[in-house]
């Protein structure tokens, strides 16, 4: 798929960011899932995961690619950046804590 | 904090004063009754309605006792379960340090009310400045697609707005297995683990910060309690009938809570909602199992929370009862068919408790709840029958006259003899035992200039007393064979669904008032056109009875009127604390329902057009799996019009990552090539 479609699915980009974002991903080896996967693990922290459909979700939700297009792929993301995306980061569910749960007798 | 334990020891002398007392007056009523009926010993028919009424009787005066004991310890001021001048809802906000999730099942609901609702109750605990101890999670059930998108893009907005993103959480279950106790027992499995007590919402509900802060320390206090529940007040409607419902479980409800939690003491009962439950004990002891054989009195258990209240008791925890935690809320139906409609499926849940009443090792106070839930609802016919038996008495002896003798031989004629004394004692009491408990909240509310204030003053109070007494007398024998119906239906084996409730102001239309109601009206004019033809007499006794069927059309199209409700408000009627000094998280609730009032909110077919509600729902899909043949033709054919898919092939397309994205590449090919 062309990196331009594929950017398609982060917004849209000014054709000038697009153009910048669509060689970044040509110059790569990894593609765009390889980068977002990298960016995504900057933007999660230390011993946190940051899965790319929320990040997708988030970033879409703030109208990232036309507000924030500088900051999509950044090594080092700008904070103010950090904390709209996080606020808007859907997360569904925290981690699993099963109970049993037996049927009783009636 | 209040510690309930140490009385649960003194629960079976409570219990015993008021068996006592129930017993005593039903035996004493019955006594009466046989004295009026038997004066020339008693046919077969009088027989029967003596034996309806002692049953009848019995019923009314346990709910009678109860106001007594409620009147009694309101006046006072003692609290109910540890007789003591102290409350649960007084005194600083306590800290806490168990963790508590708060859940709010739905299915199918307005998203604006759910949403508005749980984010009014969110910022409400939040302003406690206990936040930290508490997560909030929406289980849907909810089946509409278009609902579920709803759901999903309201929540964001939610979490967004409270900056509530892991804390605010949101699950939806691909089929409602178990319907809402097997919604919450799914949670349970999954995520209880990780919080000690959990506060469940109805879809319709809105709690105080503080009151929850306060259950949940309770809960600390109280290392025996599993259940707590709290007396959830009704607000928030319109319609004359929902203010005319409010009016009178505001006033007359806590005084009744306030009797039953003094003799239930540690074996209380559980509503559904609006309570906090321990997560461990619950899933110890709740897990319920399907009844054998078919609905609708076999089956999932559909009133489940009698029977979770009974269980969670049979392992060892107690439930309590505390009306004094005002500050929690919930909206009731808002015309009579809506009422009608909900006491349908209350109706066949609770006949399914008679099949529980057996269940090994239960209390036997909670045998007792199940009971008196099933009679809740078996009363209506029992009254109907002792109507019908009292009116059928009435009109033989008008139409065969006195037997003077008997047939053989008589020396002697058995002249008529009539008591009226007993017969106007008896008429006291029952009169007493249904209308004493509505004079005691009256003058305890009058006695308190703060809690007359409430009610909008002395005059207004009064006034809107008398009209809801007269409202009552109507609406009591419609709602009399609309119970009377849903019995015969139930155990004739017809079933119903658990559809979500209408949680608007529903205004009904003449010609479905018609459809409801023209055979009710028929009954009520034959009824009282026998009585009047025969025994003119006996015509003021069933007067209102008649009399309410008979008005059964205009009363449910002019009562569902939310016009009819505000004009009575503005003539002083039926005002209550929560209009005269709507509560803090009723103001948010108002503020988040205009907020959300016109938003417009997203639908399937949304879905695959919007990129940011597409990846919104991707993140939430945890199915991954590759789509089979008819997803892909699903998605194939929702690519060229979304509108072409039924219900449950949408249903199945949003919940399917693989077939969704299908769907929506193909759409974006079939826009290229267009473009092209």
């Amino acid at each position: 798929m062309a990196p331009e479609t594929e950017l398609a699915a982060w917004g849209d980009f000014a054709p000038d960011w697009q153009r910048r974002l669509a060689d970044r991903i040509r110059s790569g080896r990894e593609g765009l899932n390889g980068l977002v996967s990298a960016w995504a693990a900057v933007l999660a922290g230390a011993g946190d995961r940051l899965p790319p459909d929320a990040l997708r979700a988030a970033f879409l939700a703030i109208d990232g690619a036309r507000r924030w297009p500088g900051q999509f792929l950044e090594a080092r993301p700008d904070d103010v950046f950090r904390a709209e995306l996080h606020r808007a980061l859907p997360r569904p569910l925290p981690p699993a804590a099963p109970l049993d749960m037996p049927e009783q007798p009636l | 904090m209040l510690h309930l334990e140490p009385k649960a020891k003194w629960a079976f002398w409570r219990r015993g004063l008021m068996m006592s007392l129930v017993l005593a007056s039903t035996a004493g009523a019955t006594w009466l009754m046989g004295v009026v009926l038997g004066t020339n010993s008693l046919t077969i028919a009088e027989g029967a309605v003596l034996v309806v009424f002692a049953v009848s009787f019995g019923w009314i005066a346990l709910s009678f006792w109860a106001a007594a004991a409620g009147f009694v310890l309101s006046a006072l001021g003692r609290h109910p379960v540890t007789l003591r001048r102290e409350s649960a809802a007084e005194g600083l906000v306590p800290a806490l340090r168990a963790r508590t999730a708060v859940l709010m099942p739905i299915y199918n609901e307005d998203t604006r009310r759910v949403f508005a609702g749980l984010a009014a109750t969110y910022r409400s605990v939040e302003a406690t400045g206990r936040l930290a101890q508490f997560d909030f999670f929406v289980l849907s059930d909810t089946t509409d697609p278009d609902i579920w998108v709803a759901e999903e893009a309201q929540w964001h907005d939610t979490c967004r707005a409270l900056d509530a993103g892991g804390r605010l959480f949101y699950r939806h279950r691909a089929a409602n297995v178990g319907r809402k106790a097997g919604n919450i027992a799914e949670w349970v499995r999954a995520q209880g683990g990780a919080y000690e007590n959990m506060v469940v919402l109805d879809a319709d509900s809105v709690m105080e910060g503080d009151t929850i802060v306060r259950l949940a320390a309770l809960m600390e206090a109280n290392p025996k309690a599993g259940i707590i529940q709290t007396l959830a007040i009704a607000a928030n409607r319109t319609t004359l009938f929902a203010r005319w419902l409010q009016f009178a479980s505001r006033l007359y409800g806590p005084l009744l809570a306030v009797g039953h939690s003094f003799w239930w003491a540690g074996e209380g009962n559980y509503y559904g909602h609006n309570a906090i439950i321990r997560t461990r004990a619950f899933a110890a002891h709740c897990g319920l199992p399907k009844l054998r054989g078919k609905a609708p009195l076999g089956g999932e258990i559909m009133s489940h929370d009698f029977v979770e209240a009974a269980c969670m008791r049979r392992g060892g925890w107690h439930v309590w009862f505390l009306p004094e935690l005002r500050g929690s809320y919930e909206e009731i139906p808002s015309n009579i068919v809506d009422y009608a409609v909900r006491d349908r499926r209350w109706a066949q849940g609770n006949l399914q408790h008679a099949r529980i009443l057996k269940a090994p090792r239960l209390h036997w106070v909670s045998r007792l709840h199940l009971a008196m839930g099933v009679l809740a609802f078996v009363a209506s016919p029992l009254w109907l029958l002792l109507l019908f038996l009292s009116s059928y008495v009435v009109i033989q002896q008008a139409l065969a006259g006195h037997a003077y003798f008997l047939p053989g031989y008589n020396l002697f004629p058995i002249w008529p003899e009539y008591r009226p004394f007993e017969s106007h004692a008896l008429l006291a009491i029952t009169a007493a035992v249904l209308f004493l408990p509505k004079i005691f909240s009256l003058v305890l509310t009058l006695g308190s200039r703060a809690r007359r204030v409430r009610f909008g003053g002395a005059g207004r109070l009064l006034r809107s007393a008398v009209a809801e007494m007269v409202f009552s007398l109507l609406l009591a024998p419609v709602m009399m064979l609309f119970h009377s119906k849903f019995v015969f239906t139930i155990l004739a084996g017809r079933s119903v669904g658990w559809a979500s409730q209408p949680r608007d102001d529903r205004g009904i239309a003449w010609s479905e008032a018609a459809r409801r109601h023209t055979v009710h009206s028929l009954i009520g004019l034959a009824w009282g056109g026998i009585v009047y033809w025969y025994a003119i007499d006996f015509l003021w006794w069933v007067a209102p009875i008649v009399l309410g069927m008979a008005l059964a059309i205009p009363l449910n199209v002019f009562s569902s009127r939310t016009g009819a409700g505000l004009a009575m408000q503005r003539s002083g009627f039926f005002w209550t604390p929560e209009e005269t000094a709507p509560s803090p998280a009723l103001r948010l609730l108002d503020e988040e329902l205009k907020r959300l009032g016109d938003r417009s909110l997203p639908s399937f077919a949304q879905v695959l057009s919007d990129r940011r509600l597409a990846a919104l729902h991707m993140a939430m899909l945890p199915d991954r799996a590759p789509a089979d043949h008819a997803l892909i033709d699903s998605a194939e054919r929702a690519a060229i019009r979304a509108d072409s898919l039924e219900p449950v092939e949408r249903r199945a397309l949003l919940g399917s990552a693989a077939a969704l994205e299908h769907a929506m590449r193909t759409a974006e090919q079939r826009r290229l090539q267009r473009a092209a």
